[in-house]
């Protein structure tokens, strides 16, 4: 109602309203106004810098809180004030560094990560330092390959830059390999127990993000990606099983490094117990799932390869029990023998699996769409 | 009273450096031109409208942290945080606004040299500018935005915090002023005090 009523109001003066409308001619002088815009847009992008400056000051300044308890005394104050220049004139590189530590495959400071890697290795005075920053350097891909598996890169990315890690963690792992003889000579059996030790412990470690990242990877994964996580898995375990051979064949065996076989034993048993009991699902699975070319009995044949893979993982724990290990250590070789084999045949039969519920699904789509079309 | 207004206005900003001159293409000429008619100085208006975006782009960027929405009505904040700092302008400068009669005789006598140089300007809008500035602050305001500007009412009464009801009476009262003062027939209103949500009210029961 208000609103009709100032609509005839408005009717009403309509003659003064067209005159104020003459008045839209008021307009600011160009030039004012690109002048005005350029400094409005300087001010902006000013501030967006201070924002940004302010924001890296302050994460700078947490990095360095440490630092400002700590005063000099006065004598020292001058070759302190050279020191700070020195730093500060150093520090853009020490900071593009320290920016490329944190970078992962694809990000433009990793190939400056790489090469600081291989740097420091090359430069590291002392072997027990170079295996320490070998270490690092496996720990950080494993980081990196953790990363990737969560970034939403497209399955493609994914795979390339999955990939370039996997590679870089298997070139790793064959230098391990190659250093576990050489560190075994009667000279240094202290020191290359030591080294096996590490070596073992960096092959589990692989072993388990390895197997992570292929339950966590997309089922796009490239057959080229899934070869080379398959190779790198076999190869970190024929590490881990000849680091752990090295600790049981060094002679005069103190109760720690007892203790340390018992403890990879006790590790290696836990792990092959849920390898078999996955197994044994697949076999199970496998029986339910009725196809037509399944005319061999295959799931008979992984339930039997579990089976025995069982009664040899009981063998196992009673020798490790008797700290008989050298026995141990041959049973676990046959079992692990037998387990790989089983993993190719679940593999195997996972894929037909797979096949045959889609070639099921297809019929059932098929004969649902042909009664449609016949009603 | 600039920053409680402008929070009044500003739900929520998120807005980017990109979007932010967007808004200055799109309204500068039009603030411009609104805060002319209230100072009746060229070079003042091109101080205080750049000032505007100055100043909302400080309020815009302040609220950034605390708030994800976005500026609910670009155009009415604007017009308020002008409106306000021309009210600042003239109490920092420890000077009282322009006399109406002044702030008409001003826009007259800019016309030699300012912007209105570039339009051809006719005798009416001569008369039509000049009796603008006779009106009250309010009057002015609405007659502007309303009719140069083209904003709804509702717009209107979001920028002068009033009802629509009030802004609709305003705007009446602000046109019969105008007509009166164009024929002659009636002296500018100066100071003119009415209880606008009374006579609404009134209205409304009726």
């Amino acid at each position: 109602m208000q609103k009709q009523n100032l609509v005839l109001e408005e009717q009403g003066f309509s003659e003064i309203i067209n005159q104020i409308q003459v008045l839209k001619n008021v307009k600011p002088k160009e030039s004012w106004v690109i002048s005005c815009r350029a400094k409005l847009a300087l001010k902006l992008e000013m501030e967006h810098k201070r924002e940004m400056l302010t924001k890296d000051a302050s994460e700078l300044r947490e990095l360095f809180t440490f630092w400002q308890a700590w005063q000099p005394k006065r004598a020292f104050r001058p070759a302190y004030a050279v020191a700070v220049a020195l730093a500060v004139v150093m520090g853009g590189g020490a900071l593009t560094s320290l920016a490329a530590l944190q970078s992962v495959p694809g990000a433009p400071l990793y190939p400056v990560k790489i090469a600081l890697e291989r740097t420091g290795l090359k430069v590291a005075p002392t072997d027990s330092l170079k295996m320490k920053m070998q270490k690092d350097i496996v720990g950080s891909r494993l980081s990196e390959l953790r990363v990737l598996v969560k970034n939403h890169d497209s399955a493609e990315v994914k795979n390339e830059k999955v990939a370039q890690v996997v590679e870089s963690i298997h070139q790793q792992l064959i230098t391990d390999k190659e250093q576990l003889p050489q560190a075994n000579k009667p000279n240094g059996s202290e020191k290359s127990l030591a080294a096996a030790k590490i070596v073992s412990a960096r092959a589990d470690q692989v072993k388990k993000a390895i197997t992570q990242a292929k339950e966590k990877l997309p089922s796009e994964v490239n057959s080229n990606l899934s070869e080379k996580l398959a190779e790198v898995t076999d190869m970190a375990e024929k590490t881990s099983m000849q680091a752990l051979e090295m600790m049981i064949a060094k002679k005069e065996q103190t109760e720690a490094d007892k203790k340390d076989i018992l403890a990879k034993f006790d590790e290696i048993i836990k792990e092959k117990e849920l390898a078999i009991k996955t197994l044994a699902a697949v076999g199970q699975q496998a029986s339910k799932v009725k196809s037509s070319a399944d005319k061999l009995p295959i799931n008979a044949v992984l339930i039997n390869q579990a089976d025995e893979a069982d009664d040899l993982l009981g063998k196992v724990e009673t020798s490790v029990k008797k700290e008989a290990f050298g026995a141990a250590l041959e049973t676990l070789k046959t079992l692990n023998e037998i387990v790989k084999g089983a993993e190719k045949i679940a593999e195997t039969v996972k894929q037909q699996d797979k096949g045959v519920i889609e070639l099921n699904s297809a019929k059932n789509a098929t004969s649902s769409a042909l009664i449609d079309s016949s009603k | 009273m600039v920053i409680v207004s402008c929070i009044l206005l500003v739900k929520v900003a998120n807005i980017t450096e990109q979007q932010f001159l967007g808004f200055y293409d799109q309204y500068s000429d039009k603030l411009y031109r609104y805060i002319y008619f209230r100072v009746g100085s060229e070079e003042l208006a091109q101080d205080l409208t750049s000032e505007v975006f100055l100043k909302s782009w400080e309020y815009v960027n302040r609220d950034k942290a605390s708030s994800n929405k976005q500026l609910a009505n670009p155009r009415a904040f604007f017009y308020q945080v002008a409106r306000n700092l021309i009210t600042d302008f003239y109490r920092q400068k420890d000077k009282s606004p322009l006399s109406l009669e002044e702030v008409a005789d001003k826009v007259i006598a800019d016309k030699q040299d300012g912007p209105l140089e570039q339009a051809a300007i006719s005798l009416d809008m001569e008369s039509v500018k000049a009796a603008l500035g006779r009106l009250n602050e309010d009057y002015r305001d609405i007659v502007i935005w309303r009719y140069l500007d083209e904003m709804e009412i509702k717009e209107i009464a979001q920028i002068m915090e009033k009802s629509d009801g009030a802004v609709r009476v305003l705007l009446s009262r602000a046109l019969s002023n105008l007509k009166g003062v164009l024929n002659g027939q009636l002296e500018p209103q100066i100071a003119e005090e009415i209880s606008v949500q009374e006579q609404v009210a009134g209205e409304e029961a009726a």
